[in-house]
Order: C-alpha cells, then sequence, then structure tokens
C-alpha cells in the first residue's frame, strides 16, 4: 500500500520519541521538510521526479486531505524522504537534538539515492 | 491496457539488472533504444498504397501507428512483382520497375516524374516509434518486435541506463559491456531483416558491393 503523509507524520514521530501532542515537532513542520525532501531529490536523482519537471514541485500540509495524499514517489525510496525528514527536525537547534544524529540521517538519505548496491 | 507478456518479460530483465532504478525512468530508456533501433534495423516496415495522377508529383500519406522513417522503395502495384501483399523489402530503390521518388518529411513522397496516367503506387517505408506514449508508458509498436528482439533490446536498455550519471546502477563497464553486445544484435537483425529472414540467404556483411543478390 503506498505511503501516505500522515503515515510519514506517524512514523517520523515514532523515532523521535514525540509521541505525545501537542508535538514538539508540528505536523505543519513536517510538511514542510517533506517539501524540501523533493527539492533535495531533484537535485541529486532528477529520474525519481521526473512526473513533476513540467509541473510544480508538490507541497504539502497537516490537513486532513494533506495527511491523506499519497507521497508521490516510487516506494523503494519512502525510507530515504523519511531519513530527510528525520534529518531536518534533528538539525533544529533544541536541547533534545544531536547534530551527529542529524548527519547520520542526511548520509543514509544521500546513500539511498545515489550509492551503488553491488 | 495492458502489456503484453513479452514486454512483461523484457521489463522484468531489466529491472532485475538494475537495483534502484524507476520503472518511469526504464520506460524512457526503453523508448530510446526502440527508437534506435527502429532506425538502424528498419525492422518495422509497412508498405501503403497511393493513387497517383498525371500533374502531381508529391502526395501525403499517413500510417496507422509510428511515424515513416526511411522510404524503401516505390513501384507500381501493377507490377507483377509487387503488390500490396508482398513483403515490403522486396520493393527496393533502384529495382526494376521501381519508381524513382523520396521521402523529404516523413509521410510526404515526392516522385522524380509526374505519371503518365492514374494508376496504384505502393511505397515501402520504415517505421519508427513516436508520440502518442500509452498509459503502460511505451510507444506503440508490433508485439512480434519485442518477442523476436527482445535480448537486444534488453542489453541496449541495459547500457543506457547504467551510462546515467550518479545513480545506483551507474556503471561504466556494465554500460560498455550491454553497449557492445547491443550494437553486435543490432547488426545481426539488421542482416537478417535485409535478407528478409531467409537462413543463409546473405552471408555477406561487407562489402555490400559484392552483394549482387540484394536488388
Amino acid at each position: 500500500m503506498a505511503k501516505t503523509v500522515g503515515n510519514l507524520m506517524d512514523e517520523v514521530h515514532v523515532l523521535l520519541q514525540d509521541l505525545i501532542p501537542e508535538y514538539r515537532y508540528s505536523e505543519a513542520d513536517i510538511a514542510i521538510y517533506l517539501g524540501d525532501a523533493f527539492l533535495e531529490i531533484r537535485r541529486v536523482r532528477p529520474d525519481l521526479v521526473r512526473a513533476f519537471f513540467r509541473t510544480d514541485y508538490p507541497s504539502f500540509d497537516a490537513t486532513t486531505t494533506g495527511k491523506a495524499a499519497v507521497i508521490p514517489i516510487d516506494q523503494m525510496y519512502y525510507t530515504a524522504v523519511r531519513d530527510y525528514v528525520l534529518s531536518m527536525c534533528q538539525l533544529r537547534d533544541d536541547e533534545n537534538n544531536q547534530d551527529a544524529r542529524s548527519m547520520a540521517f542526511k548520509q543514509m538519505f544521500l546513500a539511498k539515492l545515489t550509492t551503488a548496491v553491488a | 491496457m495492458a502489456n503484453s507478456p513479452a514486454v512483461d518479460r523484457l521489463l522484468d530483465n531489466i529491472r532485475i539488472n538494475l537495483p534502484g532504478a524507476t520503472d518511469n525512468t526504464i520506460l524512457l530508456e526503453v523508448f530510446n533504444t526502440l527508437k534506435d533501433w527502429c532506425k538502424w534495423t528498419k525492422n518495422w516496415q509497412l508498405t501503403v498504397e497511393l493513387e497517383v495522377q498525371p500533374g502531381c508529383r508529391v502526395y501525403m500519406f499517413a500510417v496507422p501507428a509510428g511515424k515513416p522513417e526511411f522510404l524503401l522503395g516505390v513501384a507500381p502495384k501493377k507490377d507483377g512483382a509487387v503488390d500490396g501483399t508482398d513483403p515490403p523489402s522486396q520493393i527496393s530503390p533502384g529495382g526494376p520497375g521501381r519508381v524513382a521518388a523520396t521521402m523529404p518529411e516523413p509521410g510526404k513522397l515526392v516522385l522524380q516524374y509526374e505519371p503518365n496516367e492514374p494508376q496504384t503506387y505502393c511505397a515501402s517505408v520504415s517505421l519508427n516509434v513516436t508520440d502518442p506514449i500509452l498509459r503502460t508508458g511505451l510507444p506503440v509498436f508490433p508485439d512480434w518486435l519485442i518477442e523476436q528482439h527482445d535480448e537486444a533490446l534488453k542489453e541496449g536498455t541495459l547500457s543506457r541506463m547504467m551510462f546515467q550519471a550518479s545513480k545506483p546502477y551507474t556503471s561504466l563497464q556494465g554500460a560498455q559491456y550491454h553497449g557492445v553486445n547491443y550494437r553486435k544484435l543490432r547488426n545481426e537483425a539488421r542482416n537478417s531483416i535485409n535478407t528478409g529472414y531467409v537462413y543463409g540467404g546473405q552471408r555477406w556483411m561487407f562489402p555490400q558491393t559484392v552483394n549482387r543478390r540484394r536488388y
């Protein structure tokens, strides 16, 4: 089943130990980071966003409709998108955040997109 | 509209060799490979009939699918050797009874001389893939082309995919290896097509100047 924006928000909150509303990492922020992920993907793997070569890049929001939207990327790269969102969340200047963890997620994001498997 | 089993098998063969490749990109390169294939081999041919009239040298014609790319030959239909049911490759430019003509644009036939009387001409053309793309992501082309040359099309697509920059499946060595295989199969196919797939019909691939069976 295709992953939705709501699925991603839930998984990000789990991985960030942020399960109790009001969230530290709001759904609106996560939606913004998700949109940024597509800009970064356009830079390193343009073939993954070929559908948006002649249109605007997708934008996301935390409304009920927005959360039900399917993330428009091949599902094998869903975890890479999630890694990018996690790295951006961890990059915030909060006292609970770790720069090393943020960088690790960013590296995982890039590795999943570009590193040869074999 | 679903793909034929042969197309599905071709795509599966490509997918398992390209970890991390998306179907969209594979289909794009399959299109490019098909375009190169049709251009080099003239594998996809069609004979169209034209009603020619005295006083007119230019005729437009349409084909049901694909894009006319090369004019293979024109001959009067009443010529006993040629009619609409003959294999198109039997109409060769310069052969006996052939009509001098060119195709400066796809679908535009220009005769060198005006016909003397109203009659029917058969024009043999090679076709190539073109827009529109179907919902499957592939253009219109004959299924037998994939069934007969799936190995070559796989090699060509793999070569193009592996030549792309900064992908998990990027491999210059792989691109070269599959590229050599593709060109070898393409040349073999071209020879088979020129001889009408008759085994042993033509043993010379080069030089063509000593090929007296061609016309």
